[in-house]
């Protein structure tokens, strides 16, 4: 994952054509796996599965700190 | 109680880390699972791995690991995230674990050895797969900040010719709209989108 890198690095006229194809493949990339997602069947079982956890929350033993 | 979150969440991420009560009730918990369910279910599969000796968790496992942990995310109160003591990825690595702990607690683990109580607390190393997964999951925050701030149009050239692959001379054609216009456009979408990745909420999880 070098898109972070190199979007985050100078202006965009200092990429090489190399970088700028791999920039756009990362970019297209997440945006595809966001796409796939609003449609997955996966996501959408886990969906109802939290909301069944949200509207009756369970008791954990364990709570975590950001620490 | 039921949760009534709004149905929309643009710059997620920047909501997110808006601090206090009123950053979180504005991201919807459905926008959040869509954009980060990847790099949680690595997060799962590598916690399980870890404390159970290298077994591999069933499809089901890691589901319902990812579901307490956004379903977590979204209710807690007093050991909610708070950008002060770290970066979202990091927090999110410690609660998916604490889920799959909890998890293999009510299960027991495959293998029977005992969870003591530094388990919840033993992390394993992040991934490449896992730093891929989490990479991906910003920049399609970034890409869903970039459509909520620039006008619609130049996203939905930007959207065409940089994400879809459909050329610039077609979707010209298409718009009706010289050639030129549309480099124009991705131009100034680009730069809008160097802004946006160098704001603090997307540097401080940028880095490995």
């Amino acid at each position: 994952m070098k898109a972070i890198n190199l979007l985050t690095r100078s202006s965009e006229s200092d990429l090489t054509p190399e970088e700028e194809a791999q920039l756009t493949r990362e970019l297209s990339d997440a945006y595809h796996m966001d796409e796939a997602s609003a449609t997955s069947r996966d996501v959408q079982r886990i969906a109802e599965k939290v909301k069944a956890r949200m509207e009756c929350p369970p008791v954990h033993d364990i709570e975590p700190d950001n620490a | 109680m039921p949760a009534n979150f709004p149905p929309t969440s643009l710059n997620l991420l920047t909501k997110l880390k808006a601090g206090g009560e009123e950053g979180m009730w504005q991201v919807s918990w459905k926008r959040f699972l869509e954009l980060y369910h990847e790099p949680i279910e690595v997060i799962a599969r590598s916690c399980y791995r870890h404390h159970t000796g290298g077994h591999e968790p069933l499809s089901g496992f890691i589901e319902d690991a990812v579901a307490n942990t956004v379903a977590d995310f979204f209710t807690r109160g007093q050991h909610s995230y708070d950008k002060s003591k770290g970066r979202l990825r990091t927090y999110l690595r410690v609660l998916t674990n604490a889920r799959v702990v909890d998890l293999l607690r009510k299960e027991r683990p495959i293998d029977r050895r005992p969870l003591d109580d530094t388990t919840h607390t033993s992390l394993p190393a992040e991934s490449p797969g896992e730093s891929d997964a989490f990479a991906r999951s910003l920049l399609a925050s970034l890409v869903e900040d970039l459509r909520a701030s620039i006008p619609l149009r130049q996203f939905e050239i930007f959207e065409r010719v940089k994400l879809k692959h459909q050329s610039p001379q077609f979707v010209a054609e298409d718009l009706g709209i010289q050639r030129a216009m549309i480099d124009r456009n991705i131009h100034k979408a680009m730069t809008a989108l160097r802004q946006l990745a160098a704001q603090p909420e997307y540097q401080e999880e940028f880095y490995q």
